[in-house]
């Protein structure tokens, strides 16, 4: 090696607190990043070859299993592919509930996401137990907010975790008056207490090393902020229904990584709450937007950790549609319409808590599915988790020592809430055959 | 809410439901019915992750079962303490808390009950390929009176 050259070589042999498997393998020459690789070795789940020969009215329960935090998301992308195909539509009750339902879970997530991942990597802290020795207040409320979540899911799915209420066509009950009015006390209760958490998530957020522009994409709705329905949108001029999304996302494997990475139109892209934001503040209730103003954060941001500021948000914005739609409340002749199963292909994209869901399925006649494809927001997000690292490491300086590059690497990969387990591809195998 | 609660903590799968079928086979007992009614309850619970402290909170003497790698024999039941699980790691995650750091994270609230205790069942290098049928009857039955003195303890202290 020449003596004008410097060549660095940091391995981060396992990422803290994140889900799943991966590590960091990043090499430095001349000042500048020469590769960076996030390896995501989580072995392949095979979900959708799992679900290939099963009945349509299985889905719902199985896919709810791909992930512990967001099994609502699996199962809104799913009801909805396949009651594309099979024609059916649930109308205005189911809507009003499932939007409910992931109004429950965008609190869960982004309630643990915030209090147990990035405030302590925001405040200085190795884990949340630790922060919450400083800061008991804030993490009390962070829970209760996060159990508000999980009592709006077990409300409409029997329970919080893999939640089993919901099937194609809506669900398998409505919940009496007396659960709702029980459960309306605490969203009020809870709403000015997450109001209270998005101004602490605007003071504890550190800002970016950098503000390289970089594209976003979410789903947008003509009157709504989006959950379950809505168009693909980005900032640089993408408009499209869901059924076009392989004309212009492109999955591809990478040699270091387990879980596949995705492309719009060839380059990296960010879905999640920021992109969400970015694209429909306009979107929002009045009052959310006023709490935007006072949280000081500029919108669009290309600052990813703004991120927290988003979440906590979110989190106000489902707790106001909580409460909208539990006011109107009404039990139903029916929770659910009948379905004909038949041949055919479904697409649905829904916001999970990290981002875009994409499902697409196809069915026999007798409703069997033959094929399944799902693409999670955590593979969408992989490339530009690794182009955010390369420009944020540089810009924070490579010159520094390996502990100091290794902890902003992980609190960069971290910020993004990758849910590495939910990477549920089933990888390309070659065979070669003489 | 029962001031004494057994929470048998795991998922359906494999060896993880140990420490929920510990829990059911106890619940299927007459354990319950040898202290005066309101006195015990036996719960389970499918990965609470930190909801495991609403689980005890403003209980008196929690008892935790679970599945565990403590380095016994497949089987093995073993009675940790509070102090014991002190700094243990049982997840790296960032979706939610193992069971270690769910307790850390009480701690750090002062959300854990006086007394706490946690019965760890060994699950072996090969993760219990037989499931509940490598814990003994007799396991059960040790693991029943180990919890029967628990308790009587706890009612001789408080007097309840």
């Amino acid at each position: 090696m020449a003596d004008d050259e410097q060549r660095i070589r940091i391995n981060v042999p396992v990422l803290a607190r994140v889900e799943g498997e991966g590590a960091l393998d990043l090499s430095v020459r001349d000042g500048r990043i020469e590769t960076l690789h996030l390896r995501i070795f989580e072995p392949p789940r095979l979900f959708e070859k799992f679900l290939e020969g099963r009945a349509w009215h299985e889905i719902p329960d199985i896919v709810a299993r791909i992930c512990g935090i967001c099994p609502v998301a699996y199962q809104m992308s799913a009801v909805h592919a396949l009651e594309q195909i099979f024609d059916c539509e649930p109308g205005p009750w189911v809507r009003d509930m499932r939007r409910l339902l992931y109004c429950g879970e965008w609190i869960e997530s982004h309630c643990l996401h915030i209090h147990l991942l990035a405030a302590p990597d925001f405040l200085g802290y190795a884990s949340a137990p630790e922060m919450a020795q400083d800061h008991p207040a804030e993490v009390r409320r962070g829970l209760r907010l996060q159990g508000v979540g999980n009592a709006l899911i077990k409300l409409l799915g029997g329970r919080s975790v893999h939640p089993v209420g919901v099937r194609v066509g809506g669900f398998h009950h409505a919940p009496d008056l007396r659960a709702i009015e029980d459960l309306l006390k605490t969203l009020r209760a809870a709403l000015p207490e997450a109001e209270a958490m998005a101004q602490w998530t605007a003071t504890i957020a550190p800002a970016s090393d950098h503000s390289a522009p970089f594209t976003w994409v979410a789903l947008r709705h003509g009157e709504e902020y989006p959950m379950n329905a809505g168009r693909l949108v980005s900032n640089n001029g993408l408009d499209i229904a869901p059924d076009a999304f392989e004309a212009h996302f492109r999955e591809h494997q990478v040699p270091h990584s387990t879980a596949l990475h995705a492309h719009l139109d060839g380059q990296p892209y960010l879905v999640g709450p920021l992109a969400r934001l970015n694209l429909n503040h306009h979107r929002l209730p009045t009052s959310i937007r006023t709490l935007i103003r006072q949280t000081g954060i500029t919108l669009p941001s290309v600052d990813m950790f703004q991120s927290i500021v988003a979440r906590a948000i979110e989190v106000c914005l489902a707790l106001h549609q909580a409460i909208e739609i539990l006011e109107r409340y009404r039990i139903p002749d029916e929770p659910f319409v009948e379905v004909a199963p038949k041949a055919g292909t479904g697409m649905a994209a829904t916001e999970a808590p990290r981002g875009i869901l994409w499902h697409r399925y196809e069915t026999s006649a007798d409703g069997l599915i033959k094929q399944a494809m799902i693409v999670p927001p955590t593979s969408q997000n992989q490339a530009r988790i690794e182009e955010d690292l390369k420009l944020s490491l540089e810009a924070f300086g490579l010159d520094r020592g390996d502990d100091a590059l290794r902890q902003q690497g992980e609190q960069i990969i971290r910020n993004y809430d990758p849910c590495i387990s939910c990477a549920t591809h089933f990888l390309k195998v070659r065979v070669d055959r003489q | 809410m029962n001031p004494v609660r057994i929470i048998g903590i795991g998922s359906p799968f494999g060896a993880d439901t140990l420490g929920i079928m510990a829990a059911k086979r106890l619940s299927d007992s007459n354990l319950v019915d040898r202290f005066p009614p309101g006195t015990l309850s036996i719960r389970v619970c499918d990965r609470p992750g930190v909801g495991l402290l609403d689980e005890i909170r403003d209980a008196e003497l929690a008892i935790l079962i679970d599945a565990a790698r403590f380095g016994g024999h497949t089987g093995e039941i073993r009675r940790f303490t509070e102090k014991d699980i002190e700094g243990a790691v049982t997840v790296r995650s960032s979706h939610d808390l193992g069971v270690a750091e769910t307790l850390a994270l009480g701690r750090s609230l002062a959300a854990l009950p006086p007394e706490l205790v946690l019965y760890g069942i060994e699950i072996g290098p090969e993760g219990c390929p037989k499931g509940l049928d490598e814990i003994t009857t007799e396991g059960i039955a040790s693991l029943k009176n180990a919890i029967e003195a628990d308790i009587g303890t706890y009612r001789q202290l408080t007097g309840h």
